[in-house]
């Protein structure tokens, strides 16, 4: 495909390339053409009409020439600007077929899970005043140990020890605010 | 109420006061000396109110010399023949 169409374009351009060569070459000859300026002037009878020639001018013959010229440089230009293109392209194209996009298989980890009540739906009973489930009458349990910490001294208070000495104890709970 | 009957049973039961909200040390030194409490204020670990099913405040628990449960009794209106017949019968006396 890149060669193809560059030894096309090589084959359209080197004839183009030659034919403005010469126009060049002619260009550059032509202003060292004298071209005759001076109308003949015939002495004719008075009844016959005088022929009337006008010569060719130097811009009248040069014009064309140029504008030609001008046509196949601008074709020349921008027919080695689409091969500049077709390069470009082709050479992206090459680029981008040596790095192929890598396809990463990202596995799927999760999984529906059956729907859990929220505990706000949990019905909570509400017991009555100094009924046993709201003061969690475990009366006649055995008290789950615990270690306190007394604030005027700082020493520990562990329930296990006071039972093993035989002493009662009432724990108060209340808040400050 | 408590002020009067604690005295007498001081020696015989051993009697804390612990914050039911977390309450910092500070705070809770702060409150005994406000309240001039004469009963000993402790700091207790997060687990006591749950482990004894407490959720309110002013409630008692007492625990008998063999650490059974023998009162549990949440919030209610201080009266002082309670306390004097809870400390009477866990001290035998």
């Amino acid at each position: 495909m890149f060669f193809s169409t560059r030894k096309r374009s090589v084959v359209l351009a080197a004839p183009l390339l030659l034919f403005s060569i010469a126009c060049t070459s002619e260009v550059g000859t032509t202003p060292t053409t004298v071209v005759p300026t001076a109308t003949p002037t015939s002495v004719a009878p008075a009844d016959t009409p005088t022929p009337t020639t006008v010569p060719p001018t130097a811009t009248s013959t040069l014009t064309p020439t140029l504008t030609l010229q001008d046509q196949l440089l601008q074709e020349r230009v921008v027919l080695q600007e689409l091969v500049v293109l077709q390069e470009l392209v082709a050479a992206r194209a090459t680029a981008t077929a040596l790095t192929p996009t890598p396809t990463v298989a990202v596995p799927v980890q999760w999984q529906l899970q059956p729907l859990q009540p929220l505990p706000m739906n949990t019905p909570t009973p509400t017991p009555m005043a100094g009924s046993p489930a709201e003061t969690g009458n475990r009366v006649g349990e055995r008290a789950p140990d615990f270690t306190l910490t007394e604030i005027s001294t700082g020493q520990p208070v562990q329930l296990a020890q006071l039972t093993e000495q035989g002493r009662p104890v009432v724990i108060y709970f209340f808040t400050t605010w | 109420m408590l002020k009067d009957v604690y005295p007498e049973y001081q020696d015989s039961v051993d009697f804390y006061v612990v914050g039911i909200a977390g309450e910092p040390l500070s705070e809770l030194v702060k409150f005994k000396e406000e309240q001039n409490s004469p009963w000993p204020i402790a700091k207790a670990p997060p687990r006591l109110p749950p482990d004894y099913n407490v959720r309110q405040t002013s409630s008692k628990v007492a625990i008998d010399g063999n650490g059974v449960i023998v009162f549990s009794e949440s919030y209610s209106v201080e009266a002082r023949d309670t306390w004097v017949r809870l400390f009477q019968e866990l001290s035998g006396v």
